[in-house]
């Protein structure tokens, strides 16, 4: 019985003994996070932001601009988290929501009924030039490419790519302009389309990168 | 546009930081000067920018080398004149404030 009390006490201690180390385990492990590794913690929090953010490039270069005095970089970086919470998360369902829209919005070009047939609809120059080139005109697809590569460059600028890769991003739009020009459902919906594979290979380079 | 303190100090500083040297602002060293912590000060950089009282541009490749580009902030004509009612009406109101202060201490 006597031994069973000797016991106890020492269990106890060992308890206690074990949160207190776990308790320094987390402290050192963040003092370690922040204070050794504090780009890694701010790449942590800029996944926040969705990808294409312009803050999130804008912060990563603070950082990176040597500016920070090392002893204050733990801390700026801390004070980073707020940002990512407030203004990245909110970035990020803003763009979700925008990207929902324009989804929503493009199938129904191709499916609204009548829109391929209705000849009152005026046209835009563009649908103009697709539908003569359709109907034998090559001089049809030289007007398409002046009246449409202002527009599909300007969305290629939008993704900040490199001005040597903008060329290149244009003329693969057009080159998949030439071979799957036979799905745009209608003449009319040359320009959306045109502009959804400018998106969609502006966005592809850009994860490429 | 809702003036709040934080607005004020970022005026002043925006003010003051473009009249120096090349009149570029960027992020980190406003906040140092304004004292206003970047949670505050990045929404009110876009405020600004949308009401078109500052304008941004990214530094080129060239100037950067060997870092990412700086995104760097203009204070505008517009924004010269808007924040610089903003500082003056908070400079006026300063007086008053520290009058009404010593009254509430002597009352």
């Amino acid at each position: 019985m006597t031994e069973i009390f000797e016991v106890l006490p020492q269990a106890h201690d060992l308890a206690n003994a074990k949160t207190l180390l776990s308790a320094f385990g987390v402290v050192l492990l963040l003092a370690v996070f922040f204070g050794l590794m504090p780009g890694l913690a701010l790449n942590l929090f800029l996944t926040l932001f969705p990808r294409e953010s312009e803050r999130r490039r804008e912060i990563y270069a603070e950082y990176h601009s040597g500016e920070i005095p090392y002893r204050e970089r733990w801390l700026w970086v801390f004070t980073q988290l707020e940002v990512a919470v407030s203004q990245g998360l909110r970035e990020r369902v803003v763009l979700r929501a925008a990207r929902r829209r324009e989804r929503d919005q493009a199938p129904s070009l191709a499916t609204e009924p009548g829109a391929a047939l209705s000849s009152a609809v005026p046209g835009t120059p563009a649908s103009a030039a697709f539908t003569a080139w359709l109907d034998g005109d090559p001089k049809g697809l030289d007007d398409l490419v002046e009246v449409l590569t202002p527009r599909v460059l300007q969305i290629v600028r939008s993704y900040r790519v490199d001005a040597s890769a903008e060329e290149d991003i244009v003329q693969s739009v057009w080159l998949e302009f030439v071979r799957n020009h036979s799905q745009i459902p209608d003449p009319n919906a040359v320009d959306p389309w045109m502009s959804l594979i400018a998106r969609r290979q502006s966005w592809r380079h850009e994860r490429g990168r | 546009m809702r003036v709040t303190t934080s607005l004020i100090q970022v005026a002043i500083t925006i003010l003051e930081m473009s009249q120096e040297g090349d009149g570029r602002l960027w992020g980190y060293r406003l906040a140092k000067r304004s004292g206003v912590r970047s949670g505050v000060l990045y929404p009110q950089l876009d405020r600004l920018l949308r009401e078109g009282w500052l304008a941004d541009y990214w530094e080129s490749q060239e100037d950067a080398c060997k870092r990412p580009p700086r995104r760097y902030y203009e204070l505008t004509d517009a924004g010269r004149i808007g924040l610089g009612a903003i500082a003056v009406r908070a400079r006026s109101m300063e007086p008053q404030a520290a009058a009404a202060s010593s009254r509430l201490r002597l009352a």
